[in-house]
């Protein structure tokens, strides 16, 4: 409890209106300094009595999703017991690292909120500081809470970029139809043979048929994997500005892969640590929209920054790995994620890594198709 | 467009005014034309000065603006010329200038209580409307209230009324010396008109501290029910006094300076 800057001038007043009519006489003004002396004894009594028991704050949305950089609207709402006797003022906000926020108060108590991230990932939680004056505003009061269940997901615009097809080598093996002709047993269509096309294919029944003198050859599928596997490691301790970028790198990159091989026919499998659980969670996307489910899941969870089988385990079964060059300065490490097709997010503080053409280096700008048509010709 | 508020705020500015002036009025009343007053040119010199200071201050915008000590010394400058003539006395041992003290001193001081009065009026009302500050707004209503009920009470009690600038000057001295209080124990609480513009200043004093400085964002209604609490607890408080046998109003200031002084403290240390 702290006096305004207005109560204090208040309380000077009265006990200045107190002294001076005492020493003048001034009897109707002796009693005006004791009415106002009540008043505001009854006043500090109330707003003492208010506390932040039985204190409802109801924040609408509670969860909201949507692409980086655009703006969300939240309305903040507090109801406090005995809050007709005091003033509220949600006087600030404090949102996670990452997040901008203006905020209006709308009417007492109320505020709305507009917040928009410039980067790609998963915040919650919401400071909230309310201030309380009593009726007279003589005194002022603070209260401070956190609430855990505002959340703002904000999505990679890589989900929203247009998908550039990729086709598959012939040779590809895989599960799936690749849409595309290829080498597997079942038939994609009936062609006319074009010199150099291979004469095994002709179809000679077919071509004694033939009102006329065309050859005509079979043309076999081709097939990708059903599944590609995506392993997410992130090891390394990386903190404010440098967290936030490394999480909005890895959802921009993650992002843009999950599009060209959902586009491509692949569901996407995405691997990470389960802190819970001990081991690896996985979700299985097939939709842009289960890719933000994942996504948002796996951002929930704090790193893991004590080396695990886990992570080895992630290592070994994913088609893609997708980390960080600090990751990589351990060499133990790096070793088994040299073998694999890997997506290296950049670090700023991170040495300089000379990379084979398995890896591609992102930094947000560079172009992710080769690594998705080398996992589709595996 | 001028707001509710605001005409509100206007009247009470011209009722607290106006009650000050009305005061202010019945102490002129009981005098003679003040211009008859002006018996030699000592009165006359210090009047008229005053006088076209006290314009100057009120009017002239560039005189406005200077700070209010300077103000003071301006019409105060009778107080600097009395220090020289003092010095001056004191070197030739002149009786003259014995004389002249007496007469520039009872002068100004009677001068004063006929010029400064209105001005002073004035300038709390202008002040009223434009300062945010309540600690200016509740110690310039009692000092000005406790002047005019002063000098009403005095030439009341004075008879004959005072025929010159002096004899009033001297009346005020007699006054002041006795005791500060004791002018304003003639004219008291039963006088009428007295009685009336305790009452529209008690009033009006709520009011505007409720319109002006206690409201937070709300309504007026919360601060204006809590006074009146305050005013109730009053009531029983003076007919509980009353019935022991107590000086209410001595045993008022007491709760009245104490109980803020104590908040503050508690205040400050939780700080």
């Amino acid at each position: 409890m702290k006096l305004t800057k207005k109560g204090r001038d208040y309380l000077k007043a009265t006990i200045g209106l107190a002294v001076i009519s005492s020493l003048l006489g001034v009897k109707s003004m002796i009693a005006l300094a004791f009415a106002l002396s009540i008043a505001i004894l009854i006043s500090y009594a109330i707003l003492a009595s208010v506390t932040m028991t039985e204190t409802t704050i109801t924040i609408e949305p509670k969860e909201m999703r949507g692409f980086k950089g655009d703006e969300f609207q939240a309305t903040i709402s507090m109801m406090f017991k005995r809050g007709r006797w005091v003033s509220v003022h949600l006087s600030s906000f404090q949102l996670p690292d990452g997040v901008i926020v203006k905020s209006q108060e709308l009417s007492e108590g109320v505020a709305k909120l507009i917040v928009k991230s410039p980067y790609a990932g998963r915040f919650a939680g919401i400071g909230i500081r309310i201030e309380l004056w009593d009726a007279l505003g003589i005194f002022s009061k603070e209260f401070q809470t956190v609430n855990s269940q505002f959340v703002l997901e904000s999505l990679p615009l890589s989900l929203l970029a247009p998908v550039r097809a990729t086709k598959p080598i012939q040779l590809s093996i895989g599960e799936r139809s690749a849409r595309s002709q290829g080498t597997s047993l079942e038939l994609y269509s009936l062609e006319e043979y074009q010199p150099f096309t291979e004469t095994k294919n002709l179809l000679w029944k077919k071509i004694a048929r033939m009102p006329d003198e065309r050859l005509i050859v079979r043309v076999r599928e081709a097939t990708i994997p059903e599944i590609v596997r995506i392993g997410l490691l992130d090891i390394a301790t990386r903190k404010g500005e440098a967290r936030l970028r490394f999480a909005d790198l890895v959802c921009e990159g993650v992002g843009g892969l999950c599009n060209n091989l959902i586009a491509a026919g692949c569901s996407v499998e995405i691997l990470s640590t389960s802190r819970e659980l001990g081991g690896i969670e996985s979700f299985l996307v097939s939709n842009i929209s289960e890719l933000g489910d994942g996504l948002m899941s796996f951002l929930s969870k704090p790193a893991t920054q004590k080396e695990s089988i886990s992570q080895t385990q992630i290592t070994v079964l994913s088609d893609i790995i997708v980390t960080g060059l600090l990751e990589l300065e351990d060499l133990n490490r790096a070793n088994p994620i040299a073998k694999k097709l890997s997506l290296l997010i950049q670090d700023e503080n991170a040495l300089p890594l000379v990379v084979g053409d398995r890896s591609t280096i992102y930094s947000g700008l560079e172009d992710i198709l080769p690594l998705v048509s080398k996992v589709l010709e595996r | 467009m001028i707001k509710t508020r605001d005409w509100m705020l206007y009247a009470l500015v011209f009722a607290c005014g106006g009650t000050l002036f009305a005061l202010y009025l019945a102490f002129l009343a009981y005098l003679p034309p003040v211009t008859s007053m002006l018996t030699n040119s000592v009165e006359s010199a210090i009047f008229y000065t005053l006088f076209l200071r006290a314009v100057l201050l009120f009017f002239v915008p560039r005189f406005r603006r200077i700070a209010g000590q300077f103000k003071i010394g301006i019409l105060s400058i009778e107080s600097f010329v009395l220090v020289g003539i003092i010095v001056w006395y004191i070197f030739t041992a002149d009786p003259a200038f014995n004389t002249l003290i007496g007469d520039i001193l009872t002068s100004w001081i009677a001068g004063g209580l006929v010029i400064i009065t209105p001005y002073s009026i004035l300038e709390f009302m202008i002040s009223m409307r434009k300062s945010p500050n309540l600690t200016v707004f509740l110690t310039s209503l009692v000092t000005e209230f406790a002047v005019v009920v002063f000098s009403v009470n005095i030439v009341s009690q004075v008879s004959p009324a005072p025929t010159d600038l002096q004899q009033l000057g001297i009346s005020v001295l007699g006054s002041v010396k006795v005791q500060a209080g004791t002018g304003l124990s003639g004219l008291n609480a039963s006088s009428g008109l007295v009685t009336a513009a305790s009452l529209v200043l008690y009033v009006g004093a709520i009011l505007y501290i409720v319109l002006k400085h206690g409201v937070v964002g709300r309504t007026f209604v919360l601060p204006f029910v809590l006074i009146l609490i305050g005013t109730i607890l009053l009531l029983f408080w003076s007919s509980f006094a009353t019935i022991v046998g107590l000086d209410i109003f001595v045993a008022l200031s007491t709760p009245a300076a104490v109980i803020p002084l104590i908040l503050w403290v508690i205040s400050r240390e939780k700080k």
